[in-house]
């Protein structure tokens, strides 16, 4: 798995939300702050020009005072915007100071405030609003109030939540070990740790008390006339839209405009804070865990020479290619025999996963392969193979057991799903099987596993279960990425014991892959040696116990293995 | 007849009607069933803007309320076009004089429980509306200030009013719903009767069958009702079975739903909204002045307006009518000349008594004048404009005027407390005894705290004489030049000054007419397949 | 001889399975945090309620009884809101009142408030309900359809549209989105009817669903993406494509499970707020729910049904939260173990 790529802290990376949101917002802001200082008097006085339409004059036309419809949108939106701002910068201050005050206090006081925090924040905003405005009555300053009160719950727990979470790290741990007072530690230590996920917060609580506050105005509980914001506006403006839509167009607008605008910033933000969510804006398909659910092999060099082995496992020039078209697998060639364990070793990035991967026709988004023969037993894995052959023909086994299982299914319900999907099995049948199989690879009560929850087994447990998942299907091939990598070394010897009985037992075919040459030496009958994409080498596994290697690159894997002597003593 | 609910499943393939409604039935369980489009076809189906404050008639407040009340409670006399009364619960009355008034009760009524309507039953309901420990805000609406002394006999089926100060307006306060008559089971049950719970407390043609508060209302005919008046016009058609009433402060929704079919009467304030109907042949509308709008200015001791004409009539000069007009309802409504529309009596139309419109001379009275509390109502759109626009044109004037908007509950309590909270407001004037009398004791006589019904507090002596003296004619002729003088006295104190009329547009289905006497829309008279 | 011998259960918790399971008393202790977490939800709740009037300044008792209201109205106005009482006695009168079910009595409409809570609240409960199931039954096919499309990078044309459409349309105020939702719907198509209609109840309540869940439809399919494309990464997924076993059965056993997971704690918020929602959503369809129901009683100052409204409403928000905590327990066991906030 390619490495993520890093984030570097404190260093804000645009994306296209974040860009158009700030323009949005920039632009809003500017004009309506030039309108509120130029227009007051059109968007207010009385005069003749009683409800004019459109003209060049009034662009919106006039309403019965003959006031600027236009500049009263412009106006009233300046207001809205002071008063969203007002509630925001209330709210995130307030929010802020008491979820710092929550941890930096003593304990039991920090659980019962946590606890009152909580059940505020389960409250809808707009309720709270409603009693604060009940309270205090209809206006201007009691709407700020109502709004930045409901909001501060949300910001109070974030902040919380975040500096439960930084306390815990290392470098607080070590700031508060060396003594440095509480007021530093919180704003050196504190503050800018939890800025990217409060300026989100910041940016949601801007356009959640826009809407709600022009909903209260709405509703009659907010702005009252002579003095307007947009909630005001539109309140006066959507009883008449049916007679004058005009008059609802300009609040309308702007409160869009800046509620957009405060949504794309806080998604750019996210987007920005969250490396999941980072790599799509940038456009580049790399090497990651996302792979298509059926990548079709292009069969451009569809070859002639495709039925010369009578290998069950047939690959012939496999090229893996980027989308920009460079090649990360130059043309690999191999076949694996019945019954025979086929070990690929190489560092990291040297293309086995990726060789592997193109055989199980699993390969990320982004990566195609070519080859001129890729067969596995009777399935063309070149051309269209049906899910169901394709199941036949290829299983594998993952690295790290701990996350190759769905944690919200029972394993029972995971294990089964290959018999009852592809081989039409009844639930009752694919457990019987599943249970021999289970009890094959050593699986001491496989009725309890298969009543357990990923979570609630052992790593080595979970890995049985997937061998037995994957000897369901009687594949022709038995693919192991780094089976045995996760594991302890106690366990990762049954593991390999397993395995070693499969081949025996059975005669399917094993592509064995891992950056380990020891545990290869141990259990293939055959190794290839993979660099940069391309065989390096390829030894018997007699040659590679004598050390008998000529490739230097190889010699130099046989010498990274500590103890590689060959008298493993755990792996007898 | 023909009335139909209008099957919603015409406008939707069926497929989606079948699906959506089961995914909705589903999930409003707990509701009552829903016979999708087979509603009765006898049924009306309306809203109000907000619930009846009370089913008591001597409790009611607000019009929605009136109008309630007038559903569910006969009163003495009913009003009739062109300012007439026509006989109610009273085959005839007459005024002996006018403090003195006996009324013959018809023998055919009947009570919701059968009991029959006697002129003992109907004294008793009058002397509770009369009695000051009911605390009805309408006995001196309908009493006047004075003692009353209200006396039957039954033998002659003969009720006689007796008042201790003239009154001539009292038939008329006999016709407003307020003073509806209220069974003997209603009276033995105040709180029941308040809550409509009392099945016998009603005298009127619809009974309360179903209440829930704050969603919704039904009112049932009665099937043994046969009391109705006899206007001059005779009504045609029938009177719904059933009358469904919901609640819903939008005007536009409503609007919308008379369009869709799924309401047959709405009233609308908002003449944006009443525009709506303008295009549409089919629906009936009745366009009245449901009430009128004035400036009144608080004259308690130290306020700034007390004593001070002067600055009285720079407000008044600062105010354009046809501009307010314009804001209050598009120009829709009649521009007053008075407290009351020119349709009413003895209302003075001698437009030159009125203050002109003067921004200089406005600007000249008001520049600098400090700290004015001006009061707005936001009740809906329309009176929230109208106190933008005083807002904005005594600001104009240079005066410094501070505004502060409040709900129609508490601007009404506000002023109904005297006080210091306000020194000028304009406010909606519902005159439902449909007497100029009524509305002149809002801005002359007694004030509120004395226990009248003067909102300004205005010390008028003048005025106070002319208008006690209109109360005391019986002549025509001689009670309106005493009302005219009354109305002169305020525009040379510069008292109030008259903006415009309240319109109100009711609007019904192609099946529905009501009839509307002057500016009064009497829902009793509701008929569906009239001619 | 066993090689589980020397296998000792997860010694160190990695990747998604991250934490151990309390054995069988999970259950238990999960469902008793949970409702002690409702219990506090609710005794504060009752508290707030309370304070309402206490913090009301000026005197509640004038403003509250009303238009021309005579002394006599005024002190009973006092008497009801206890206003001639101190504080702590009134207090535990009205804890003694909830407990007895009794929510007081209402200004504006002249009847108990429980009673009146109790008309309204299935058709809040209704139309939440109705939002909710469009809601989670649009959102997330859509966020996991959009995840899957424009995983790595892919149409990024789509991506985009996804991206800005579904911000424009979240940000467009629900009252906003009601309005030309009946404009379109009820006055231009006449398909559907404008407001509640007492004949039809279900019928009329698929506009205001409609407009109560379009915003979060937008807000949650967006987040339902994002979870999506962090699943479709995991080593689980490419587990289940290795057994082939097909897109729909990989996206719903493998994926949405534990898409939900996540999204449902996130979308717990934004269910809750549609709540909130539903107050000027109410409004514009004449909807005769508690959102109505409490702007009336702002506007008419009826504060015992002021209080008795936000505290059910305070009350059905909890029980939401913990329904979709307890939801979270069904789908994936190993929350019932989380503890740590």
């Amino acid at each position: 798995m390619a490495d993520q790529a890093a984030v570097r802290p404190g260093r804000l990376r645009w994306n296209p939300p974040l860009v158009v949101g700030t323009v949005l917002l920039a632009l809003t802001g500017v004009t309506v702050v030039i309108a509120s200082l130029t227009l007051r008097g059109t968007a207010e006085g009385l005069s003749a020009d009683t409800a004019q339409p459109v003209s060049a004059a009034h662009w919106l036309g006039t309403d019965d005072f003959g006031r600027d419809l236009l500049a009263r949108a412009l106006v009233g939106a300046q207001a809205s915007l002071v008063m969203a701002l007002a509630a925001t910068a209330i709210s995130m201050i307030a929010g802020v100071l008491i979820g710092t005050a929550i941890w930096t206090a003593p304990r039991r006081l920090r659980e019962v405030a946590l606890r009152i925090v909580e059940i505020t924040v389960s409250y809808p905003e707009l309720l709270i609003a409603v009693v604060i405005a009940a309270i205090l009555g209809a206006g201007r300053w009691q709407l700020v109030v109502a709004v930045a009160l409901a909001n501060i719950p949300a910001t109070a727990r974030l902040t919380a939540n975040l500096s439960g979470a930084i306390h815990q790290r290392d470098f607080v741990t070590t700031a508060r070990l060396t003594g440095v007072p509480r007021r530093a530690l919180i704003s050196r230590h504190l503050l800018p740790n939890m800025a990217e996920p409060l300026l989100i917060q910041l940016a949601a609580s801007f356009s959640t008390g826009l809407v709600a506050m022009s909903a209260l105005s709405f509703v009659g509980l907010g702005v009252q006339t002579p003095d307007y914001d947009l909630g005001r506006l539109l309140a006066d403006g959507l009883p008449s839209i049916y007679s004058r839509p005009l008059e609802v167009v300009g609040p309308t607008l702007l409160i869009l405009l800046l509620s957009i605008g405060a949504m794309l910033v806080g998604d750019g933000l996210a987007a920005a804070a969250d490396p999941r969510l980072a790599r799509r804006p940038a456009g580049r398909a790399a090497v990651t865990t996302r792979p298509r659910s059926a990548e079709p092999v292009p069969e451009s060099q569809q070859s002639e020479q495709q039925s010369e082995s009578s290998a069950p496992v047939v690959v012939r020039d496999l090229v893996v290619r980027r989308a920009d078209g460079t090649s990360l697998v130059h043309g690999l060639s191999f076949e694996i025999n019945r019954g025979e364990i086929l070990g690929v070793v190489g560092e990291s990035g040297s293309g086995k996963s990726l060789t592997a991967l193109s055989m199980a026709r699993l390969l990320p988004d982004g990566l195609t392969a070519e080859a001129s023969a890729l067969r596995t037993g009777e399935t063309d894995l070149l051309g269209r193979p049906s899910r169901r052959e394709l199941a036949d023909a290829v299983a594998m086994i993952y690295q790290d057991p701990g996350t190759t299982f769905n944690p919200a299914l029972r394993l029972g319900a995971q294990l089964t799903e290959v018999l009852r999907v592809h081989r039409g099995k009844s639930t009752v049948e694919a457990r019987t099987i599943i249970t021999d199989l289970l009890a094959g690879v050593h699986i001491t009560d496989p009725e309890r596993l298969m009543r357990s929850r990923p979570y609630e087994l052992s790593g080595g447990m979970r890995q049985r279960a997937m061998i037995a998942a994957a000897l369901a299907a009687e594949p022709a091939l038995l693919i192991a990425d780094e089976p045995t990598t996760a594991l302890d070394v106690t366990v990762a010897a049954g593991i390999l014991r397993e395995l070693a009985r499969i081949r025996d037992e059975t005669d399917t075919a094993t592509l064995f892959i891992s950056h380990d040459l020891g545990v290869v030496e141990e259990l293939c009958d055959r190794v290839l040696v993979m660099k940069d994409g391309v065989i390096v080498e390829e030894l018997s596994r007699e040659a590679l116990r004598a050390g008998d290697v000529s490739s230097p690159y190889t010699r130099m894997l046989l010498e990274s293995v500590p103890r590689l002597s060959g008298h493993g003593a755990v792996r007898r | 007849m023909k009335h139909s609910s209008s099957p919603r499943t015409a406008r939707l393939p069926r497929t989606l009607v079948t699906l959506t409604s089961v995914v909705s039935l589903a999930a409003l369980a707990g509701c009552a069933a829903d016979p999708i489009g087979t509603g009765p076809t006898d049924t009306v189906r309306t809203v109000l803007n907000s619930d009846p404050s009370s089913f008591d008639p001597a409790e009611a407040q607000g019009q929605q309320t009136f109008q309630v009340a007038g559903l569910l409670y006969d009163t003495l006399l009913r009003r009739d076009s062109d300012a007439a009364l026509v006989g109610g619960l009273a085959t005839s009355w007459e005024a002996e004089s006018a403090s003195e008034f006996s009324f013959t009760i018809r023998s055919d009524a009947t009570c919701s429980d059968d009991t029959p309507i006697t002129a003992s039953m109907v004294a008793d309901s009058l002397r509770r509306l009369a009695d000051p420990e009911t605390e009805s805000t309408w006995r001196n609406l309908v009493f006047g200030l004075g003692t009353v002394e209200v006396t039957a006999d039954d033998a002659a089926s003969t009720v006689r009013i007796s008042l201790s100060e003239p009154f001539t307006t009292l038939p008329q306060g006999m016709a407003i719903a307020q003073s509806g008559i209220v069974c003997p089971a209603g009276l033995a049950d105040p709180e029941g009767l308040a809550a409509g719970t009392v099945p016998g407390a009603f005298s009127g043609p619809y009974t309360v069958e179903e209440a829930e508060q704050g969603l919704s209302y039904t009112f049932a005919l009665r099937s043994d009702y046969a009391a109705w008046p006899e206007f001059a016009t005779p009504l045609t058609g029938t009177p719904p079975n059933r009358i469904e009433v919901g609640i819903s402060t939008d005007q536009s929704t409503v609007a919308n739903q008379i369009l869709a079919g799924d309401l047959d009467l709405g009233q609308f304030a908002d003449p944006d909204v009443a525009e709506r109907f303008a295009s549409q042949p089919d629906v009936h509308q009745y366009q009245v002045t449901s009430a009128t709008t004035y400036v009144v200015f608080n004259q308690r001791e130290g306020r700034p307006f007390a004593d001070r004409p002067e600055l009285r009539r720079g407000v008044a000069s600062a105010i354009d009518q046809a501009a307010f007009n314009a804001v209050f309802s598009k120009g829709t409504a009649e521009l007053l000349t008075s407290v009351v529309p020119e349709s009413f009596a003895c209302v003075n139309t001698d437009r030159s008594l009125l203050q002109p419109h003067d921004p200089d001379a406005a600007a000249a009275a008001l520049s600098g004048l400090g700290d004015i509390k001006l009061m707005g109502n936001t009740a809906n759109r329309q009176y929230s404009g109208g106190a933008d626009y005083i807002y904005q044109v005594l600001t104009d004037a240079g005066a410094q005027v501070s505004m502060n908007k409040v709900d129609n509950a508490t601007f009404w309590s506000t002023l109904a407390e005297g006080g210091s909270d306000w020194d000028i407001v304009f406010l909606g004037d519902l005159n439902s005894v449909g007497a100029i009398s009524a509305s002149l004791d809002r801005v002359i006589g007694p004030s509120i705290e004395e226990g009248g019904r003067n909102y300004s507090a205005s010390d008028n002596p003048e005025g106070e004489a002319a208008l006690a003296e209109g109360l005391a004619s019986t002549d025509e002729a001689s009670r309106c030049a005493a009302f005219e003088q009354a109305q002169r006295t305020l525009f040379e104190r510069v008292d109030i000054v008259p903006l415009a009329g309240n319109p109100n547009t009711y609007v019904t289905s192609p099946d529905l007419t009501v009839s509307v006497f002057d500016d009064y829309v009497d829902l009793a008279t509701m008929r569906l397949g009239a001619a | 001889m066993s090689v589980d011998t020397v296998d000792t259960p997860a010694p160190r918790p990695r990747g998604p399975g991250a934490r151990r399971a309390r054995g069988g008393s999970s259950w238990t202790a999960f469902a008793m945090r949970r409702f002690a977490g409702l219990v506090g939800t609710v005794v504060t709740a009752v508290v707030v309620t309370f304070l309402i009037v206490p913090l009301i300044p000026g005197d509640p008792a004038v403003s509250a009884a009303g238009p021309d209201a005579t002394v006599r109205q005024i002190e009973a106005a006092r008497a009801e809101l206890g206003l001639d009482r101190p504080v702590f006695e009134r207090f535990a009168d009205y804890v003694g009142g909830l407990l007895q079910g009794d929510l007081g009595h209402s200004f504006s409409l002249n009847a108990p408030v429980a009673d009146i809570v109790a008309s309204r609240l299935p058709f809040t409960a209704g139309l939440s309900f109705l939002a909710l199931l469009v809601v989670l039954v649009v959102a997330v096919p859509l966020g996991m359809a959009v995840s899957a499309l424009t995983r790595g990078g892919r149409r990024g044309k789509l991506d985009a549209a996804f991206n800005y459409t579904t911000a424009f349309v979240a940000a467009i105020p629900p009252y906003v989105m009601a309005t030309l939702l009946v404009l379109l719907f009820a006055v231009t198509l006449q398909l559907l009817p404008p407001a509640y209609t007492r004949s039809q109840p279900g019928v009329s309540m698929l506009l205001p669903a409609l407009a109560l869940s379009i915003p979060s439809i937008c807000l949650i399919s967006r987040v339902v993406r994002r979870e999506t494309a962090v699943v479709l990464e995991q080593d689980y997924l490419r587990t289940a494509r290795g057994w082939r076993l097909g897109t729909l059965r990989t996206a719903t056993r493998y994926a949405l499970p534990n898409v939900l997971t996540s999204t449902l704690t996130l979308s717990g918020i934004i269910l809750v707020g549609m709540l909130g929602g539903a107050i000027s959503v109410e409004t514009v369809f004449s909807w005769p729910g508690l959102g109505l129901g409490v702007v009336n009683a702002v506007a008419t100052k009826d504060y015992p049904l002021v209080q008795g409204i936000v505290l059910v409403l305070a009350v059905v928000s909890a029980l939401m939260t913990m329904a979709v905590d307890i939801l979270l327990g069904i789908v994936d066991p190993r929350v019932r173990g989380d503890h740590d906030g």
